[in-house]
């Protein structure tokens, strides 16, 4: 699969890795055990740095949605842990990312009608259905 | 020999004329330019003026080959190669300066593409391992006759089809074409290899036409590359056994213009496909597409600064060694790489050897 990274962008094109991969994982484009190219390979396939693909894959690594092993990197099982997170932490680290970006929809006078909507929309583009862990189905609707 | 030449001189202008068209719409002249500008008429008067100084650069070189002795006359090519990078040096300068001038890429989205697939699709081997059996199959047939083969046999056979140099009999003068061959052979299956490996989609202003031209290019260019080296196979093959058997003369002669004659046909025939391809191409991204018309899509990079001239590749940041052409169809080397430094260096003292080394012999 192709994903496009924005040399234009304020964000770094590590960061930018990093999100396209997270995205690629939750729309279940990338499957549990599925492998990802080397940090040369990917880099080569891009034209940039290897070292900026290094540090996507070890921001992913550390955040437990890929391991890696002799036999390469791969897309990390969810229902295992995450990675040097440990489950209550990345809930917690989540639930205050989301409460971030929800508030600076508010600072910015969003309707609230639309940031649900938002939500729903993104929910549907990212497709299901999805495994989900019994700890997050539990936590829904307790907010940030 | 001369006539050798005047159709060398005719290739080189004639391949430097269309590779404007070969390449990407959206890097005329080796200059990126957003897709909305192919269209721009400083683009399109630099580019007619590339071609027509490719004509006259041909011109020059054919009366360079009429007039110079034999000896001086291999010049003529270096000469209309170095007429042609003048011509390209200067009808490019155009395009930089309006486009720096009016900003083209200023507001211009713009995106970098990259596969996080794993698996590639494989190589087709087969050509390559059909020729190398071929070849087997000479050296083979030439083993059971090598006791019978007299004590000196032909070296070199001259531009008459008739033998001029004669060497003592031992396995390198008999075997040596074969094992030309299969060289041949190997060199051929990596650049088939590499051209695989190279394939990249862009975004270049419309992905679905930038993805079409990347796919029919890279099969073109493999099926080139298979074709090559099966017909060139076929042709030593033909010339050895005809050597083993001391045929000389007119059968010689029409193997060897076979050689020469089936890889054009081939190279003229990759060429419409490519030529075909990019007339889609432009037709979607000047609209005149309707399943494409009004998309906005984001555009490659202006990525000059890493394109020395347009044509040497420069970065010391992308691990590749072989990157895709931009000025032209194939794959070039990165020279910022320790292998793309050996290669151009190389290939420098290669040709620096060919050219002077006859004149000093002589």
């Amino acid at each position: 699969m192709e994903i496009e990274l924005n040399p234009q962008s304020d964000a770094p094109l590590y960061q930018q890795i990093r999100d396209r991969i997270v995205e690629a994982i939750a729309a279940q484009a990338l499957k549990p055990g599925q492998g990802l190219p080397t940090v040369r390979a990917l880099a080569g396939s891009f034209g940039i740095n290897p070292n900026t693909v290094a540090k996507a894959y070890e921001l992913l690594k550390a955040e437990g949605f890929i391991v890696t092993s002799r036999g390469g990197t791969a897309v990390a099982d969810p229902m295992a842990a995450h990675g040097a997170l440990d489950e209550n932490t990345y809930l917690e680290n989540w639930r205050a990312r989301l409460f971030t970006l929800i508030a600076e929809a508010r600072a910015h006078a969003v309707p609230a009608a639309d940031i649900e909507q938002a939500v729903a929309l993104t929910l549907s583009a990212l497709g299901g259905p999805h495994a989900a862990r019994p700890s997050v189905v539990a936590s829904e609707g307790t907010g940030a | 020999m001369k006539w050798v030449l005047v159709g060398v001189v005719l290739v080189i202008g004639v391949l430097s004329a269309v590779t404007p068209r070969m390449s990407r719409p959206t890097v005329p002249l080796g200059v990126s330019v957003p897709s909305a500008r192919i269209g721009d008429p400083v683009v399109r008067t630099s580019v007619r003026r590339f071609m027509l100084g490719c004509a006259l650069a041909t011109l020059v070189s054919f009366l360079l080959v009429m007039v110079l002795p034999e000896l001086l006359a291999v010049t003529a090519t270096l000469a209309e190669i170095g007429l042609i990078l003048v011509v390209y040096v200067v009808t490019r300068r155009s395009i930089i300066e309006a486009k720096q001038r009016d900003g083209w890429y200023t507001d211009v989205p713009v995106r970098i593409s990259g596969s996080l697939s794993v698996e590639r699709k494989p190589v087709a081997w087969w050509p390559y391992a059909v020729s190398l059996l071929t070849l087997a199959g000479v050296a083979a047939y030439g083993a059971t006759r090598y006791a019978d083969m007299p004590g000196r046999v032909v070296t070199h056979t001259g531009a008459d089809g008739m033998p001029d140099a004669w060497g003592s009999k031992n396995v390198w003068t008999v075997f040596g074409p074969v094992a030309v061959g299969v060289g041949l052979v190997l060199v051929m299956a990596l650049c088939g290899w590499a051209v695989r490996r190279s394939e990249r989609p862009t975004p270049d202003g419309n992905r679905r036409v930038a993805a079409r031209r990347g796919e029919v290019t890279a099969r073109a260019s493999e099926r080139l590359l298979a074709f090559l080296t099966f017909s060139l196979t076929v042709g030593l093959s033909a010339l050895v056994l005809m050597q083993w058997h001391d045929i000389v003369g007119g059968p010689v002669l029409a193997v060897l213009a076979l050689i020469l004659a089936v890889p054009l046909v081939a190279i003229a025939v990759y060429a419409w496909r490519i030529l075909r391809v990019d007339g889609e191409q432009r037709a979607a991204l000047n609209g005149s597409d309707p399943s494409s018309a009004n998309q906005l899509e984001p555009e490659t990079p202006d990525d000059d600064r890493h394109w020395v001239g347009g044509i040497v590749y420069n970065n010391p940041d992308d691990p590749r060694v072989l990157v895709p052409k931009r000025f032209g169809v194939g794959l070039t080397v990165n020279y910022a790489r320790p292998g793309g430094k050996a290669f151009y260096w190389g290939v420098l003292a290669v040709t620096l050897i060919a050219v002077t080394l006859p004149l000093v012999v002589q």
